[in-house]
């Protein structure tokens, strides 16, 4: 039972999620709830509207022209479903740990908004060039994934904002990619996750670090380096290191640099395949 | 669309409707042990990683104590009590952890059998990689989890055994057979005793 109480709200599609979310008072949102409701079961959070999106419309895939569209509630099951996902993306949702009902309950934009920085989904969409939609009273606006994670727990949504939409690119979808991700055992949250996808021109260029810092690191690269520079590259560009009961930031940051040669250097393997 | 503490939900529960007025504070799993009662739904952690919460919400399989209890307004909710095809004879599924050891406290039970059940929808013939993918969920303190994969593994292949047999004859006999084979283990162990 969760002690503070609180008023329930289950809107019905988005104007009404912005009505619900326009307060003074303390809100919280639940998408898939596996965040949000043990938190409120254990006190750490004690919102005083508690806004329910399940009834919203805002899960489902599609394609529009150049983009793909990704609703804020679709569960890691229906990104696996769904025919329209990125296939990196069906990638990180097929490793998302908790068993079927994580995947059935959690949902990409969750993770998003909870920001947390070991989590999949932070590190995937800045992987992705993923854009966030963002949409208050004022109307709608949009941040890139990179400029929407901020600190740990902290994303660029202002009171009286929820995240609506994430669209990606097409054009980044379907080149070679690949997810890289170290964990204790099999079962356990992510430590530090790495993801490529090749640039146009067909080279390892951005490889994108979850887990080692605050915020995910993005990792320029000119495609010829060897696989010392770019751990030792990747190393130096950890500036706000993230560390808890599971890892040390020393321990992330090592880590972080392995991970990231192993993501170029799946993805190099594969140009190498294609090419011969 | 407003809500305040003490609402009242339907929900359908096992088949059956029921009419509940529910603090909107109770989590889905207290909603279901406290005020429908049904408490062969654990709670382990509420934390989200131990599964001995889990039920279906509208067919999906989830863990109840990630979710509000009023959520669940006019959903169809399957819980362990309504896994059985009626109160006499164990599923196929049951029968198969029964046979093959996969529980001993049966604590674990509501997350083992409900992921196994999804497992063989999708996938009839599953191989141990993929059944220790389907319940690693779920955590259980007692069998070390050998006699729960060959509990998936006999469970798929008696599944596939009736839906075989099924094909070839007619539907009653069939059916009838895993709860007699319980009847017969049943028996067994009373006489052990
Ligand atoms: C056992 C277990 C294993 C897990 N394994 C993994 C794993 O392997 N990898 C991983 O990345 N995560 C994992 N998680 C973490 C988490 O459950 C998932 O990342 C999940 O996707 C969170 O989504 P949700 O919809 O359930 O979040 P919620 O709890 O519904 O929401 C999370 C936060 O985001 C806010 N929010 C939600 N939607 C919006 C919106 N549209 N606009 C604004 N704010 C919003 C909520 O208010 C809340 O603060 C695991 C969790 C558990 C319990
Ligand atoms: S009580 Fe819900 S997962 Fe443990
Ligand atoms: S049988 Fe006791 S926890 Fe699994």
């Amino acid at each position: 039972m969760i002690l503070d109480r609180f008023e329930y709200l289950r809107p019905s599609n988005v104007d009404e999620v912005v009505t619900a979310i326009t307060t003074e008072d303390e809100v919280a949102i639940i998408s898939g709830g596996t965040w949000v409701v043990q938190q409120m079961g254990q006190h750490l959070r004690r919102p005083k509207v508690v806004v329910d999106l399940s009834a919203a419309g805002l899960s489902g895939v599609s394609t529009n022209q150049d983009t793909i569209s990704i609703g804020p509630s679709t569960t890691y099951t229906q990104l696996l479903e769904a025919g329209d996902t990125p296939p990196f993306l069906r990638k990180v949702a097929s490793g998302i740990t908790g068993g079927i009902q994580i995947r059935n309950a959690g949902t990409i934009g969750g993770s998003a908004c909870f920001a947390y920085p070991p989590s999949d989904a932070p590190g995937a969409l800045v992987t992705l060039n993923a854009t966030m939609v963002l949409r208050s009273g004022d109307g709608q606006r949009k941040v890139a994934a990179t400029d929407f994670f901020l600190d740990a727990l902290t994303t660029a949504l202002r009171p009286g904002e929820f995240l609506e939409e994430i669209l990606v690119p097409i054009a980044d979808t379907e080149r070679i990619f690949s997810y890289q991700k170290f964990r204790n055992v099999t079962g356990s949250t992510p430590i530090v996750t790495a993801g490529c996808i090749a640039s146009e021109d067909g080279l390892a260029k951005r490889v994108v670090i979850g887990g080692a810092a605050t915020t995910p690191v993005v990792v320029d690269l000119a495609g010829d380096e060897s696989e010392d520079e770019i751990a030792d590259l990747t190393r130096s560009l950890i500036s706000h290191p993230w560390s808890d009961a599971l890892a040390n930031a020393n321990y992330r940051r090592h880590t972080a640099g392995t991970m990231a040669t192993r993501a170029v250097r799946a993805v190099r393997e594969q140009i190498e395949g294609e090419e011969r | 669309m407003t809500t305040h503490e003490g609402v009242g939900i339907n929900v359908t529960v096992n088949g059956e409707s029921r009419d509940a007025i529910i603090d909107v504070r109770e989590t889905l799993v207290d909603f279901i042990r406290v005020d429908l009662g049904l408490t062969g739904t654990h709670v382990g952690c509420r934390t989200g990683d131990c599964g001995a919460c889990t039920v279906t919400v509208d067919g999906e399989v989830v863990k109840s104590c990630l979710a509000l209890g009023v959520s669940a307004d006019k959903a169809e909710i399957r819980t362990i009590e309504g896994f059985a095809e009626s109160s006499e004879h164990l599923s196929i599924i049951q029968t198969a952890f029964w046979e093959e050891f996969g529980f001993q406290c049966g604590y674990c039970l509501p997350g083992m059998l409900f992921c196994t059940e999804e497992l063989l929808k999708k996938n009839p013939d599953p191989s141990e990689a993929e059944i220790r993918e389907a319940i690693d969920g779920n955590l259980c303190r007692c069998t070390g989890y050998h006699g729960i994969i060959r509990a998936v593994r006999r469970a798929a292949e008696e599944t596939s055994q009736a839906q075989r047999e099924k094909d070839e004859l007619r539907d009653e006999e069939v059916w009838a057979r895993p709860g007699e084979r319980v009847d017969r283990a049943l028996r067994g162990r009373e006489s052990e005793s």
